[in-house]
């Protein structure tokens, strides 16, 4: 390529694993001092398409010019050694070492093989100075920090390495708002020294506002690319999905019927300090607020997990005493999705069946005998319902898409027949296609009678399926309001202090 | 790419003297926790053997020392293999086996002593590879391996020397043979054996290597967070391999120090459990099974630690069988405690 201001070409790449082809002939085209949103659906490509560009994966055909020169990494090691960084997602971080000592991790500067930290810590400091985050110390042990500055470490190890392509892979799927607000600052700065940037994200008003722009892959080919600024989302997610959404959050008309869940004056041992709320039958109850202001707590207190100090819930009419643990209140019909999918959602290296059973074995057992045959018939016909894609229900969950392992956590649920869903995060981090089909499943659950909790950080989920929306405080649950009555705006001012 | 931006240089020395001061005090309380465990249970002896007074005398204190080197010295080794996540328990049988190395290549090949010593402290190296190797090439996790080399090195050890003690003749031990590990050094100056000196000398090299060295570092790194490492270019089954080659280094020195403490036998049978003393020391010490913590100082306290708690229930009069509940309780409850007090501190 002549023109100067592209740093890298990715020139009809393809990649296959066995018979499936991860990439079938993909381009991008990165300039100097962009953000260039990496956009498709999980399963799409993105992911193989940035194990290649950092190194981790060999290309089987196509090319890749790096700043005029042919470029064929033999690892992320030599990737970062020319130039080519990555923020992974899972956080690569060392939880007992320094800030330094992550830092410089793999590219340490020694003399006869000591370390000169000296200098390490000068060139750490240089590096998180010019990200305008000096606050973060270099002898900090980084386990001690959040994960927004551990995001930063791995930022300024980029730095250091001089890195001119940096991959950001869904960078703020588990940021707060307030963090992610410092990473967009950080990413402008990265641009504003002719970095160029690669900006992986499932949150698309995000990318929007972001990147300059962006390509779209879909099933291992590049479908569309262009600038951000002269493209609308609707286009976008149409080029994604291949089809119009058509109505991406469903609702059907519901009668609310009798209150099923109730929490007074609910508080923990830190969070929740004072919530109280309740669901009606044919309810969808949303809750909004930011990452840490308590909301996940609300619900394991109400699921028994964590210890409850004030006030009382119940469920149905009976009200719950404070010594009953998840069973009781599991047959009473209430059920929990975890926010942490694959730590305490589901047991991931186990099979479909076994996770969408676990919770309502009994039904499937005669004096502590699993009757296998039928528990499969079950599995299936649930994961018919749901629509999980998988070879089979023999398949361990670890295998499946993000999408549809989260499938698999709320068909769980729906097997072992609770009355009110209790949903933290149901989305996060799951392709388009996967969203709207849990909101088909949200909207389908509340309406045959039956209600649900759900918390979520995406506020165009919940203004879409809640009926009524309240808003958490740090610790504190805001009265609830019908959703016509919030704004984005609105709930946002709420939850940052109101 | 203005990573020299002269606006962004060095914070000012008042912030970085700062830094270093909550540094230190940091791995003060670190080390500090070890260490009150260690006094307490100095305490409880001392009040146990008020009457006979024979715990708290110089003689008894030299004695411990000299009964810490073995321990010791393999539990340098021992804290390095735990820093990077690995586990070691062939220690003991590599103990036994480097005993009767050293002892049949004197007696029955003639071999000069001090080149003998050399043999035992390859031995262990040896021991060490063949653990790191089969671990990093199978794939299959240490504690697995190590358990067969417990039982492999053990084996080889009585196969070695036909199942009974190997006595070397007392024509070929030079004069020094006794003195390294006497409890009454002799220039009085000395205070505590010689083979003390050493184990503190290696300690202060290890626990300055591993802070500063590279290498060091890449231990740390691998036991904090595996994939973490790899990401960042680290050779991870070289650095692996690397620590059970140097650990297995020191627990050939542990080897040819039993050697000496057996006053110049290699006894196949010696040093059964070792490794389980070793691990108890480290995790005492503020070591983790799961990898990415541990000091030398710390260690180094723990051993002393396990020490006086087997010397102090010979001291109190203590049945063995008492003495083998009341150790194993103490190690829970110490452990538990250490634990406590850092999640307290968090």
């Amino acid at each position: 390529m002549t023109d100067p201001d592209v740093v890298m070409e990715m020139r009809d790449v393809a990649k296959a694993f066995g018979a499936s082809r991860a990439l079938d002939g993909v381009s991008l085209t990165l300039r100097r001092g962009e953000v260039h949103a990496l956009i498709g659906e999980n399963g799409a490509g993105k992911s193989t398409l940035m194990k290649v560009l950092s190194g981790a994966y060999r290309p089987d055909s196509g090319e890749m010019i790096y700043e005029g020169t042919p470029y064929a990494p033999k690892g992320p090691r030599d990737a970062l050694a020319r130039g080519v960084a990555m923020i992974y997602q899972e956080l690569a971080i060392a939880p007992h070492l320094t800030v330094e000592a992550n830092v410089m991790l793999g590219q340490e500067k020694s003399w006869r093989g000591f370390l000169k930290k000296g200098e390490h810590r000068k060139l750490v400091s240089e590096a998180l100075g010019l990200l305008e985050h000096a606050e973060i110390r270099p002898d900090a042990i980084a386990g001690s920090l959040s994960i927004g500055a551990c995001q930063l470490v791995e930022v300024a190890r980029a730095l250091v390495s001089r890195a001119r392509v940096i991959v950001f892979d869904e960078p703020t799927s588990s940021l707060t708002e307030k963090d992610a607000l410092k990473l967009f600052g950080v990413i402008e700065r990265l641009r504003s020294k002719g970095i160029a940037i690669v900006y992986i994200s499932h949150f698309l008003e995000e990318v929007r506002r972001l990147a300059d722009r962006y390509t779209v892959l879909r099933d291992g080919r590049t479908v569309g690319t262009g600038l951000m600024r002269e493209t609308d989302l609707p286009s976008i997610i149409k080029m994604m999905v291949g089809r119009e959404l058509g109505e991406l959050f469903p609702k059907s008309s519901r009668e609310p019927g009798d209150v099923l869940l109730r929490a007074e004056e609910l508080g923990g041992r830190k969070l929740p300090r004072r919530a109280s709320f309740e669901v009606r039958r044919g309810e969808v109850l949303g809750i909004a607020g930011l990452v840490g202001a308590g909301r996940t707590e609300l619900v394991r207190s109400i699921f028994g997990l964590d210890e409850v100090k004030r006030g009382e819930v119940s469920i149905g009419g009976t009200t719950l005493s404070r010594s009953d643990g998840p069973k009781q209140r599991m047959a009473l019909g209430l059920a929990l999705l975890s926010e942490d999918r694959k730590g305490e959602g589901l047991a991931v290296r186990r099979s479909i069946e076994e996770n969408l059973t676990l919770s309502g074995l009994e039904k499937h057992s005669r004096m502590g005998w699993l009757n296998l045959g039928e528990r499969r018939k079950s599995a299936r016909n649930w994961m018919e319902a749901v629509r999980v894609k998988a070879a089979g229900p023999w398949q361990a969950v670890e295998k499946l898409s993000g999408g549809n392992q989260q499938k698999v956590a709320i068909a769980r649920l729906l097997h072992q027949d609770a009355d009110v869903l209790l949903l933290d995060e149901p989305t996060r981090g799951i392709d388009v296609g996967s969203k709207a089909e849990i909101y088909r499943l949200i909207d389908e659950f509340a309406k045959s009678g039956r209600a649900v909790v759900m918390i979520s950080s995406y506020l165009p989920e919940l203004m879409g399926i809640c009926d009524r929306i309240c808003v958490m405080t740090r610790g504190v649950l805001s009265d609830s309001r019908a959703t016509s009555e919030w704004t984005e705006h609105a709930i946002m001012e709420v939850a940052t202090g109101g | 790419m203005g990573v020299e931006d002269p606006e962004f240089s060095s914070a000012s020395s008042v912030a970085k003297s700062k830094r270093n001061a909550a540094g230190t005090v940091r791995w003060l309380i670190g080390v500090l926790g070890p260490f009150l465990g260690l006094i307490v249970v100095i305490g409880l002896f001392s009040f146990l053997t008020r009457d006979t007074g024979s715990f708290l005398t110089t003689y008894n204190w030299r004695a411990i020392a000299v009964q810490t080197v073995v321990v010791g010295t393999a539990a340098l080794g021992m804290t390095m293999i735990m820093i990077t996540g690995g586990i070691d328990l062939s220690v003991g049988s590599a103990v036994a086996l480097v005993t009767v190395v050293v002892a049949c290549l004197v007696r029955d090949v003639g071999m000069a002593v001090p080149v003998a010593l050399i043999c035992g402290v390859l031995v262990g190296g040896v021991c060490g590879l063949l653990n790191g190797g089969l671990i990093t090439s199978l794939g299959v996790v240490p504690f697995i391996i190590t358990l067969g080399g417990l039982k492999v090195f053990r084996g080889l050890a009585k196969w070695f020397s036909s199942s009974t003690a190997v006595y070397v003749p007392g024509s070929a031990k030079p004069s020094w043979f006794g003195t390294l590990l006497a409890v009454e050094p002799k220039p009085d100056w000395l205070i505590v054996a010689p083979a003390v000196w050493v184990l503190l000398v290696l300690s202060l090299f290890v626990a300055v290597w591993l802070r500063r060295s590279v290498l060091g570092r890449y231990f740390y790194a691998i036991g904090s967070n595996e994939a973490t490492a790899r990401l960042c270019g680290i050779n991870v089954p070289v650095v692996k391999l690397a620590v059970y080659v140097l650990a297995g280094l020191f627990t050939g020195l542990a080897g040819i120090l039993q050697f000496l403490y057996l006053d110049g036998t290699g006894d196949p049978t010696t040093a059964d459990g070792l490794e389980l003393q070793v691990i108890a020391a480290v995790v005492i010490g503020g070591g983790s099974l799961a990898g990415g913590e541990g000091t030398i100082l710390g260690t180094l306290i723990g051993c002393l630690f396990m020490s006086v708690l087997n010397n102090g229930c010979v001291h109190a009069g203590i049945s063995n069988a008492s003495q083998d509940v009341m150790i194993g309780g103490i190690i829970v409850a110490a452990v538990t405690l250490d634990r406590l007090r850092r999640k307290g501190r968090d």
